[in-house]
């Protein structure tokens, strides 16, 4: 796969985003301040985003290098998630 | 409730520690802790947990990412039934009476804190070409390990190794590997409709969140300097005790 020296940093990068957006949340919040739910609501969105940038990553990958199967099946897997999330709802920043 | 962030946070941290280190999400430990220790609703105690669980998995998929010990395809194909098993397990949890949870958590920790003790191996076979046989009977299995997922707040790797290894021959290193990579995905469904339904409370997950991220960074590095035999032995008999206390808590007995 090109994109593997990429995962792991996309993973991590958002990884620590959302440990830090969340820190800072939880210290606004400590303070009164009603902005910090607003804060750790990001944090929670970009912590979901993580696996969803991981499998738009190998969609990418699989269209670079046409593997088609892996295309299908990462494209069924988003449409299923994206259903689901759509019926559920979209998550609210405050 | 900053005190209670803090514990839960420490409750995390310690619990994607021990997990990191066996290779387990931690799961099995998060829930009994917040819901025996810390007396939350056990709705609350799953959906806190898969939210950890996204930290920890999404974490120990960095790992087994760059030693390539992930099978994406397989991984890809089994997630498909594994989500839905999740969003149907998340959705059912959310409506079933917290000591019918409780004594279902209590007795597939039997079987996990068992599986520990005796460190059951499972043979690595020669990978070989899969039937779609196979694979639909491993697919179908998943959806199962996604709806124990949703509904409990784990992360589903006690059932998802032995499906590959058992049925499609899989070794086991990329079992593990290949688990993690889908629990990432699994733990994001089902905590999402938590998330939705306003179970997961928001300073508590911002605790679960940097409590499993950096336990779970903290675990995979003290794992290599540790013998894991008498650790994972001590896992176990955590777990089966856990196990005792949740089945008598959802029994109705005090503790």
């Amino acid at each position: 796969m090109k994109l593997e020296k990429i995962y792991p940093k996309l993973l991590l990068i958002f990884l620590i985003s959302s440990v830090v957006v969340s820190i800072i949340g939880l210290i606004t919040n400590a303070f009164g301040i009603i902005v910090g739910k607003c804060i750790i609501n990001i944090g929670i969105i970009i912590l979901y985003l993580t696996p969803i940038a991981f499998i738009m990553t190998l969609l990418i990958d699989s269209v670079i290098s046409k593997k088609f199967y892996i295309t299908i099946l990462t494209l069924i897997l988003l449409i299923i998630i994206l259903v689901n999330v759509y019926y559920l709802g979209l998550p609210r920043i405050c | 409730m900053l005190i209670e962030s803090i514990i839960i946070l420490a409750i995390i941290f310690f619990s994607a520690i021990l997990g990191s280190m066996i290779g387990v999400g931690g799961g099995f430990l998060m829930v009994p802790l917040l819901t025996l220790l810390m007396g939350l609703p056990i709705h609350e105690a799953i959906a806190l947990s898969l939210l950890a669980i996204v930290a920890i998995s999404s974490s120990a998929t960095i790992t087994y990412s760059s030693s390539k010990y992930v099978n994406y395809k397989l991984g890809l194909i089994l997630e498909t039934t594994t989500v839905l098993g999740a969003f149907a397990g998340a959705r059912v949890s959310i409506i079933l009476p917290q000591n019918i949870l409780a004594t279902s958590f209590g007795i597939l920790l039997i079987y996990a804190g068992y599986r520990m003790i005796k460190n059951i191996k499972f043979e690595a076979k020669e990978v070989g070409s899969l039937s779609k046989g196979r694979i639909a009977i491993g697919a179908l299995f998943s959806f199962f390990a996604g709806l124990a997922s949703g509904l409990l707040g784990i992360g589903g790797g006690v059932l998802k190794v032995p499906i590959m290894v058992l049925i499609l021959d899989l070794p086991t290193k990329i079992a593990i590997g290949t688990s993690e990579f889908m629990i990432s995905i699994t733990s994001v469904s089902g905590s999402y409709v938590y998330y939705r339904a306003g179970i997961l409370s928001l300073y508590n997950a911002a605790s679960a969140i940097t409590g499993g991220f950096l336990g779970a960074q903290l675990g995979s590095r003290i794992s290599v300097r540790i013998k894991g035999e008498v650790l994972r032995r001590i896992f176990g008999l955590m777990m089966l005790l856990f196990a005792v206390l949740m089945i008598l808590k959802g029994l109705g007995v005090s503790i």
